[in-house]
């Protein structure tokens, strides 16, 4: 399942997914990959890119 | 005599282009992320595969009473074919998962001594095949015929890089 909140929260900030991964240390791939839903990131990467876009775990990637 | 110089020229080469990667290696902090270690894992795995099957089928294929492939290629070499096919799937597979090179690892450099490893090899191969030196008794040898493999493996990797290359492009620019 596509995370459009993960990639809104992206374009608010104005970041491009190359942006974004270099914040998380990460891979452009791996951003573009959680974006679509073909990777599920561990624990840790998820609050590095929380961190990054200034939101909450549950802002990002809980769906209620 | 040519054959000679591009060897030492290749050998050469090399030695400077591992040393250059070494020292940048150590100069900057360049790791895998977690989702590139993953599928490294599983194209580690494709890879054995691979390895391990084309072994097997080494084996039937070096029987004397079914193909028996000694007639036409020394056993070093088919052992040669079948390790640099598994370590080219490995590969393959990397670069097809984005997995290939670490974070934030551009990969020039890597296709610039492709390049050259392709063209190097490439030159000798076609001068061994056109003159047909590339048969020893007869067979293809691991002496005469690893820069042909050589050269047709590296292609792969290199078409694969440029394929992914473009189509990371493509996705940047949507």
């Amino acid at each position: 399942m596509k995370n459009l909140k993960m990639k809104s929260a992206r374009a608010a900030k104005d970041l491009s997914q190359e942006q974004l991964a270099k914040l998380c240390d990460v891979s452009r791939q791996t951003i573009s990959a959680i974006e679509k839903g073909d990777y599920n990131p561990t624990i840790n990467l998820c609050i590095a890119i929380c961190r990054a876009l200034d939101k909450t775990l549950d802002e990002l990637f809980w769906d209620a | 005599m040519k054959s000679d110089f591009l060897g030492v020229f290749l050998l050469i080469f090399l030695i400077i282009i591992t040393f250059s990667m070494i020292r940048r290696r150590r100069s900057e902090s360049r790791h895998y992320d977690e989702m590139q270690l993953k599928l490294r894992a599983a194209a580690y795995q494709t890879g054995f595969y691979v390895t391990a099957l084309g072994s097997l089928l080494l084996i039937f294929l070096m029987d004397e009473d079914l193909v028996n492939l000694n007639r036409f290629a020394d056993p070093s070499f088919s052992v040669f074919v079948v390790l640099m096919t598994g370590i080219i799937t490995f590969a393959v597979t990397c670069i097809a998962k984005e997995a290939f090179f670490p974070v934030g690892g551009g990969g020039n450099t890597y296709l610039f001594l492709y390049t050259v490893i392709v063209v190097l090899n490439g030159i000798l191969s076609i001068r061994r095949i056109a003159d047909g030196s590339i048969f020893e008794n007869g067979r293809i040898t691991f002496r005469t015929g690893s820069g042909l493999v050589c050269a047709m493996s590296f292609l792969a990797v290199l078409i694969a890089i440029l394929i992914k290359k473009a189509q990371a492009e493509d996705e940047v620019a949507e």
